[in-house]
């Protein structure tokens, strides 16, 4: 009977009850909306490199070696020796090693020589392999492997010819034209880095580097930026770590890469932090303009309240048709906002996803949404509080 | 007259109330005013006489300084504020002026939020009224039952309010200027009806009014300035 009571009335006030919902429903969006991207934003960041052990480069920072070896951003202090790479590459603890030489780009998209053990043991996400959708791996020295952003930006077709610049940025001055690469095969998106990657055999970044007449020799590389490294056993990760970072042969650093993206997230964890406070100030201005709505309502209602009293309310019987009245717009705020949301992700998604490589989900009835439910309904309670209580003191004094 | 050797419904001694605000003006001073069990009594009084103090203290909304009021054998004096709740819930009807219902509900719906108001307090061996007849003895048809009560014409929504008053049958019945906002026909339907259901349910009833055109549906009439010593 209460929540038939509360629910008519709302009905009757419609008009103001529909503003309220509708600032009740933006802020209720703005932070789930917030919340879903973030921890969505993480779950993406967290995958973009997985079954790696190591990466190892230069001495420097580890945020340092993580950004350009993984995300392909900022430069290396340093490069590592061929010499070095090789001695750790074979040691009995390690399964496999990638090697990555960094410095090159291709209309604004860094160029990265490799190995074929990129694609063989390089992983993302949930241990996921590469999947090269179009063409081969690389068969020779100047073959090019295009991540799917790449293929798809450039319009680049297996065997198309590609001129690689030296640095980075599309506005380079010096260009390696004599050494035209073709285009080998094309990756499928991953939602990470790789996709705006061009990826070249180390042998071809090589030669590019050298005078045409050195060219003919057997190009083995003198130098890399940074390796991956996959172990046998994960109980020797510690170890060779140490091994590596007290090498007196030359100043190396090896890195854990879950342990530094962690690290980088935390770093984030201000924007991270400002918006969940932003988001959280918007939804209570929209819960004070609910209780100054309610508030508003108790004059208009006296002649209700004095109807309720005299067929035997008790005044307690008014605090709580307010309170439900208020959770009542809250639970449907809470609805609307959710579907409104849901809508926004279904119809963005793939936007967001080609434009920032940003893969968002849709599911919504996770464990900590339904704690900020609940954290929007007992707010509500505790805001709506009050003007029920103007409304028990005006049933109590009629 | 069999009615008045009755055992009294409603019994006021020396009843003394004034408001808070104001203690030193007395606004009721009632030595003596009781009223029969089935007695139907018209109270007249212009407006100041202190009637509708005397309405809020015979419903309960109301506690007097002192003295004892005790309406079909409660001691209103004595009880809780949560007991003068149950009191009004189950022993009163009350119908006024205007605003006897929520507009947004339907008929239906405003009994159904008396009789919510009243249930598991009322005894068992009171049946409970059925609403659908009495809609229909009221003479509102079954096409208004479930519409929203505002926009019914005010002669069918003071109408209804009588269902609404005796949905739980009290024992007394309090009408408070029921007809000032009725044309004539409406006014004479409404008495009529009004008195019919009283004497049907066998309830008390108390009718304040100024209009002394009305008396004649009523063998008791007191004026408020007999009741009430503080009058002006």
């Amino acid at each position: 009977m209460l929540i038939k009571l509360a629910t008519k009335s709302l009905l009757d006030r419609k008009g103001s009850v529909t503003l309220t919902c509708i600032a009740m429903i933006i802020s209720i969006f703005v932070l789930f909306g917030v919340e879903h991207i973030r921890k969505e934003a993480k779950e993406s960041f967290s995958s973009t490199i997985s079954g790696v052990d190591l990466i190892v480069g230069a001495k420097s920072g580890q945020l340092n070696l993580l950004l350009y070896s993984v995300f392909r951003m900022g430069s290396p202090v340093n490069n590592i020796s061929w010499r070095s790479y090789q001695s750790i590459a074979t040691d009995p603890n390690v399964a496999w090693t990638i090697p990555i030489s960094l410095g090159d780009s291709h209309k604004g998209f860094r160029v990265l020589g490799t190995s074929n053990a990129y694609f063989e043991h390089y992983r993302y996400a949930k241990k996921e392999k590469l999947d090269i959708v179009q063409g081969t791996e690389f068969n020779s020295r100047y073959d090019v492997v295009l991540g799917a952003k790449v293929a798809a930006d450039l319009n680049y077709k297996i065997g198309n010819p590609i001129i690689v610049s030296h640095g980075i940025g599309d506005t380079s001055f010096t260009t390696h034209d004599q050494h035209p690469f073709t285009v080998a095969g094309i990756l499928a998106p991953t939602g990470t880095p790789v996709d705006q990657t061009v990826h070249v055999k180390l042998e071809g970044i090589e030669a590019i580097h050298q005078t045409p007449s050195a060219e003919a020799n057997v190009l083995q590389p003198t130098s890399i930026t940074a390796f991956m490294v996959g172990l046998k056993s994960r109980i020797a990760t510690f170890r060779l770590q140490r091994e590596i970072n007290n090498l007196d042969s030359e100043p190396l650093m090896a890195i854990l890469p879950g342990v530094a993206l962690s690290e980088l997230w935390r770093t984030m964890s201000i924007v991270e932090g400002t918006l969940g406070l932003i988001s959280w100030l918007v939804f209570a201005s929209a819960l004070l303009g609910l209780a100054a709505m309610l508030a508003a309502s108790i004059r208009e209602r006296k002649k209700e309240t004095y109807l309720l009293r005299i067929i035997g309310a008790q005044p307690i019987f008014l605090f709580v048709l307010f309170q439900i009245e208020a959770l009542l717009i809250s639970l449907a705020s809470i609805l609307g906002g959710g579907a409104l949301l849901y809508s926004a992700l279904v119809i963005a998604q793939k936007s967001i996803s080609t434009q920032f490589g940003l893969h968002l989900g849709t599911n919504l009835l996770t464990g900590s949404n339904a704690l900020i439910a609940t954290s929007i309904l007992l707010a509500t309670a505790f805001v709506a509080s009050l003007p029920a209580f103007q409304a028990y003191n005006q049933a109590k004094s009629v | 007259m069999s009615i008045i050797t009755n055992p009294p419904l409603i019994n006021l001694e020396h009843v003394i109330f004034s408001y808070s605000e104001d203690p030193s003006l007395r606004v009721l001073d009632i030595p003596s005013w009781t009223v029969s069990a089935g007695e139907h009594v018209f109270v007249v009084g212009s407006s100041g006489s202190g009637k509708s103090t005397l309405l809020k203290i015979l419903s309960g909304l109301l506690t007097a300084n002192s003295g004892a009021i005790s309406i079909a054998e409660h001691h209103l004096e004595n009880m809780s504020d949560k007991q003068r709740d149950r009191f009004r819930a189950t022993e009163l009807g009350y119908v006024a002026q205007s605003f006897n219902l929520i507009p947004y509900l339907s008929a239906v719906e405003n009994i159904h939020l008396a009789n919510h108001f009243g249930r598991a307090l009322i005894k068992a061996d009171r049946n409970k009224i059925d609403i659908e007849s009495l809609l229909l003895k009221l003479n509102i048809t079954q096409a208004h039952w479930h519409k929203a009560v505002e926009q019914l014409s005010v002669g069918q929504q003071q109408r209804v309010a009588i269902a609404r008053a005796i949905a739980n049958k009290p024992a007394l019945l309090i009408a408070d200027e029921p007809t000032s906002s009725l044309d004539q026909t409406n006014r004479d339907t409404f008495m009529s009806m009004l008195m019919t259901m009283a004497e049907a349910h066998n309830m008390t009833l108390v009718f304040v009014s100024h209009d002394l055109s009305l008396s004649h549906y009523f063998h008791r009439i007191d004026s408020m300035s007999e009741i009430n010593k503080a009058g002006g």
